[in-house]
């Protein structure tokens, strides 16, 4: 598992490689991501799945991006399917107001959960309780809620109302990158990192 | 060869029909063979006072049964089977397919289905076939 991991990091590393020429930047920019120990305690050191999203996510840029959006929807969805962090990317691809790639990308996912669908409402399997364990519903284990948590100031109607807004900032974070529709490399990676980042900024765990 | 064959089907019993040169008709054939496919053998071994080298039984074997479109078509009727989203790995009906010593690492093996979505699940059993036809 971890091996077949590292190949995909491998095919993540090559794409950024691709995506840093087309760019017309210094392929040598690579050594830092090569050399963060994120990816080689994880990836190899752990066999951590998101060495798939990553690939998919790098490949569907280097394929093409939002100048081929159909074609980079397909790894884009296949990556949202291994991780759906990996979903964040897909905004990139679209333009305002297109219909047909949401509907597409929607189509695809349904296509490969198909098989599974003997699981009806099962198909999310453990997540619910997960982000129970986890302290997701209560806020608990968001790091903002916790943080107002202990300043005494936290409700129980707080961590939904959080979830909501998040929803929508992110949506609105989304529309905002693409508002122009731009279609070049820059601006996709560049809203992909954006939006990412304002995720993971949200949704800070407590963890230590 | 004609006459084992009629012999096979005349009582039922399933026929393997692998290179003619893979001849597997004495027992020390037999338990080099069951060697490989344990892992306790490495494919392509030389044999003891022999020359020449041996055939990879084993990956030959592995080869002939799992081409990619075969692997790809055993995990999709694994996941037909066991539909990952409707089993827990406690589960009985998964008894079959678990290594002893991954399963006592599985945390929350009697409440937890998978929390992964489909794509990734194909991954991994892609990965876990793959890994099976592999020397060890």
């Amino acid at each position: 598992m971890k091996l077949a991991m590292v190949l995909f990091e491998a095919v993540a590393v090559l794409a950024v490689f691709r995506l840093l020429r087309r760019l017309g930047k210094n392929p040598g920019g690579l050594v830092a991501y090569l050399l963060h120990p994120t990816p080689i305690w994880e990836i190899a050191g752990n066999g951590h799945v998101e060495a798939a999203t990553l690939a998919c996510l790098y490949g569907a840029f280097a394929v093409g991006g939002a100048e081929r959006p159909f074609v980079a929807a397909i790894p884009m969805t296949l990556g949202a399917l291994v991780k759906p962090t990996g979903a964040l990317g897909l905004p990139a691809l679209w333009r305002p107001y297109q219909a047909g790639l949401p509907l597409f990308v929607v189509a695809m996912a349904a296509a490969l959960y198909l098989p599974f669908a003997a699981a009806r409402t099962g198909i999310v399997g453990f997540l619910p309780r997960y982000l129970e364990e986890q302290g997701l519903m209560s806020g608990e284990g968001v790091f903002w809620l916790a943080l107002l948590g202990k300043a005494g100031l936290r409700s129980q109607a707080m961590a939904p109302a959080f979830a909501a807004l998040t929803v929508l900032a992110l949506l609105a974070l989304a529309l905002w990158t693409r508002r122009r529709g731009a279609t070049d490399l820059a601006s996709g990676l560049r809203g992909s990192a954006l939006l990412l980042v304002a995720f993971l900024f949200a949704i800070t765990p407590t963890f230590p | 060869m004609r006459r084992s064959l009629e012999q096979a089907e005349r009582h039922a019993i399933p026929v393997k029909v692998l290179s003619s040169w893979y001849d597997i008709d004495d027992s020390e054939s037999l338990d080099w063979l069951l060697a490989e496919l344990r892992g306790d053998k490495p494919p392509g071994h030389v044999h003891e006072g022999r020359k020449r080298r041996r055939p990879a039984r084993r990956s030959v074997l592995m080869r002939e049964r799992s081409g990619v479109a075969a692997a790809m078509a055993l995990v999709l009727l694994a996941l037909a089977l066991f539909n990952p989203y409707l089993h827990v790995p406690a589960d009985p009906a998964l008894s079959a397919l678990r290594d002893p010593e991954q399963y006592g690492l599985i945390d929350k093996r009697d409440y937890a289905v998978t929390i992964y979505p489909p794509v990734a699940e194909v991954i991994f059993a892609l990965i876990t076939r793959i890994s099976t036809t592999l020397p060890r």
